[in-house]
């Protein structure tokens, strides 16, 4: 195997085209350089410089091994400074991605407190669904992503990741303000047999919750709309055109011309988690945000009611 | 400045070990380090990071975050180290890389184009590329490191080999300047020519750009005379084929008449005769490269070939 540390002396040997100062740059004699360049020569077995009377100029093996010892080089340093971004905060990066609902509320918060603590690290956030981004926390792109996991839905598992429960958020179900069951405080879903329905697209994890629950209660809903986007769901839950399920930590935020009520007599629940790369909690930075997302979704869960509007305390 | 020491890679490589045997003892089993010997290598590469890398327990050994990111960028560099040392051994053995040459155009159609089709069959991984022009153009390019060997020459009595203590030559043949008739000319019966009975000829020349009008110019005043000039160009196919049509007689050297227009005669100068002297000019320790170094013998020795194979085309006694 070449030695990197002879490498790097002939890479500065080619970046500044003489022995002399490469000697300066790596804090060499010249002659500690010539002999680092000819143990490199001996050990691969061909010349790598011409050593002309009064300047350096590399061989086309040496200018090889040059070129392929920047990108060794840049690599290590990579790895140098990726390590020491995980030893300590300092200078760290922390890439999120989240959902929408959660995106308005407990990371909003938490990336708002995280900040506050550790102002050195550089967030980034994206929105999208689940099964978007979490693949990207094996590929490296992502430290930490938000999942959801709804009653009766399976849930698809990423590789490679692990999880953290952060909250049960229960469904209530949104309906348009002079709804006849609008004054109700909660509805049972057998009351709701012949609405029609709001539901999501085939594209996320939570399609087929409406249809599933209805079932269970002994009639086949009727979706007539599929959006992911909640705010659109309640645009068209408030003009009337049918009712939707909706998670009790999107009512913070919701439309002003609906209600959301609790189902009875059992609640439908989704879960969330906060999944991570395996050993991602030995990454400071990313141990210290499941910390926070854990705390604000705890007082996120114990204060939210069912009033529209009203921002969780 | 440059930044500090890179890390060793043996070190992180030592990583890798602890991760795939589970424990410290059967790294240290699989690598042939005593458990101290491995810890303490293990603790150099911490230190100098300021992290843990691995989390020891009695019964098993894991990378942290830490040690796991730099496991994963060690495999790559390896990899990478790898490809460096193939790609340079397969230089070393002529079965890579590349050579640049740069020649004039009566040696490139010659002497350079046979000793590129030699090194092609025998060196088929070796890249050659070509480059066609007068010296003056690109012996700078030479000297800059852009080109690996650029063939030059010297005329008797006009130039003398270039002189740079960067550049080395090696000396590959002496052209001999001959004289290019008619084939109908009244002196195309001799075998060897007296300069001297040219003298009521027309001449064609070179542009002052180019040797052979000073040669020309030296070596008519040499027998006695002042030659007529005609006419000057430097595409020697021209000066042929205006020599073919009875425009005048020219010296050419012997490696641009190869390929002989058809109603031209070569014949040489009595005597020890005048040559173009040839040299292939390389960097001095530019022949540390092994292609260079081949490329340099191949030159030599088909030099060495051409030069006395010198029948006269255009036929004697014509």
């Amino acid at each position: 195997m070449l030695d990197i540390r002879r490498m790097r002396v002939l890479r500065e040997v080619a970046r500044r085209g003489s022995m002399s100062a490469a000697a300066d740059a790596l804090n060499y004699t010249p002659s500690a350089v010539s002999q680092q360049v000819a143990t490199l020569e001996r050990e691969i077995g061909v010349a790598l410089v011409e050593r002309g009377p009064r300047s350096i100029m590399l061989t086309d093996a040496g200018r090889a091994l040059a070129d392929h010892a920047e990108i060794i080089l840049a690599r290590l340093e990579i790895a140098e400074t990726e390590v020491r971004e995980i030893a300590g905060l300092r200078g760290g990066r922390l890439r999120l991605a989240t959902f929408r609902t959660a995106g308005e509320t407990i990371m909003a918060r938490a990336i708002t407190a995280f900040h506050t603590q550790h102002p050195e690290v550089e967030l980034r956030l994206v929105e999208g669904e689940p099964e978007d981004y979490l693949p990207l926390i094996k590929s490296g792109e992502i430290d930490l992503g938000l999942d959801f996991e709804y009653d009766h839905l399976p849930r698809l598992r990423v590789e490679s990741s692990e999880e953290q429960l952060l909250m049960e958020d229960e469904i209530g179900i949104a309906l348009p303000a002079r709804h006849r069951l609008a004054e109700q405080e909660a509805i049972e879903l057998d009351e709701l047999a012949g609405e029609a329905w709001i539901g999501s697209t085939p594209r996320s994890s939570a399609h087929g919750f409406t249809e599933r629950l209805c079932a269970g209660a002994g009639f086949e809903a009727q979706v007539k709309f599929e959006t992911d986007d909640y705010h659109v769901a309640e645009a068209l839950v408030a003009t009337g055109v049918g009712i939707a399920f909706l998670p009790r930590m999107a009512v913070a935020t919701a439309h002003p011309d609906i209600v959301v009520r609790p189902v009875a007599p059992t609640p439908p629940m989704r879960r969330i988690f906060a999944v991570f790369r395996a050993g991602g909690l030995r990454s400071p930075t990313t141990s210290a945000m499941v910390t926070l997302l854990q705390e604000i979704s705890a007082e996120a869960a114990g204060a939210a009611d069912w009033s529209a509007g009203a921002a969780p305390a | 400045m440059a930044r500090g020491r890179p890390l060793d890679l043996r070190r992180i490589e030592l990583l890798e070990h602890i991760e795939r045997g589970g424990t410290i003892s059967a790294a240290a089993d699989t690598l042939n380090f005593t458990c101290s010997g491995l810890s303490q290598q293990l603790r150099l590469l911490e230190g100098e990071l300021g992290t843990a890398l691995v989390e020891r327990s009695p019964r098993e050994a894991t990378l942290t975050d830490a040690g796991r990111v730099l496991m994963h960028h060690a495999a790559y560099i390896r990899e990478r180290l790898e490809l460096a040392e193939r790609e340079v051994r397969e230089i070393a053995q002529l079965r890579g890389g590349q050579l640049r040459i740069a020649t004039f155009r009566s040696v490139g159609e010659t002497l350079v184009a046979d000793a590129v089709a030699y090194f092609c069959a025998h060196w088929p991984g070796v890249r050659l590329a070509l480059r066609a022009g007068e010296p003056e153009d690109y012996l700078p390019l030479l000297r800059a490191g852009e080109v690996d060997v650029a063939l030059t020459f010297a005329y008797d009595g006009v130039d003398s080999p270039v002189l740079d203590q960067r550049l080395a030559l090696a000396h590959l043949c002496d052209d001999e300047m001959v004289v290019v008739l008619p084939a109908g000319h009244r002196l195309a019966r001799y075998e060897r020519l007296p300069l001297e009975a040219l003298r009521h000829d027309r001449w064609i020349v070179s542009t002052p750009r180019c040797s052979v009008q000073a040669f020309t110019a030296r070596a008519c005043r040499a027998a006695g005379y002042e030659p007529r000039v005609v006419l000057a160009t430097d595409d020697y196919r021209i000066a042929q084929a205006l020599v073919a049509c009875g425009g005048g007689v020219t010296f050419l050297p012997r490696l641009a008449t190869r390929a002989l227009h058809a109603g031209c005669a070569v014949r040489p100068l009595e005597g020890d005769g005048l040559f173009r002297h040839i040299y292939a000019a390389h960097r001095v320790g530019g022949e540390r490269s092994p292609a260079l170094a081949r490329m340099l013998e191949v030159l030599r020795e088909i030099g060495r070939d051409d030069a006395p194979a010198a029948d006269y085309p255009g036929g004697i006694h014509a």
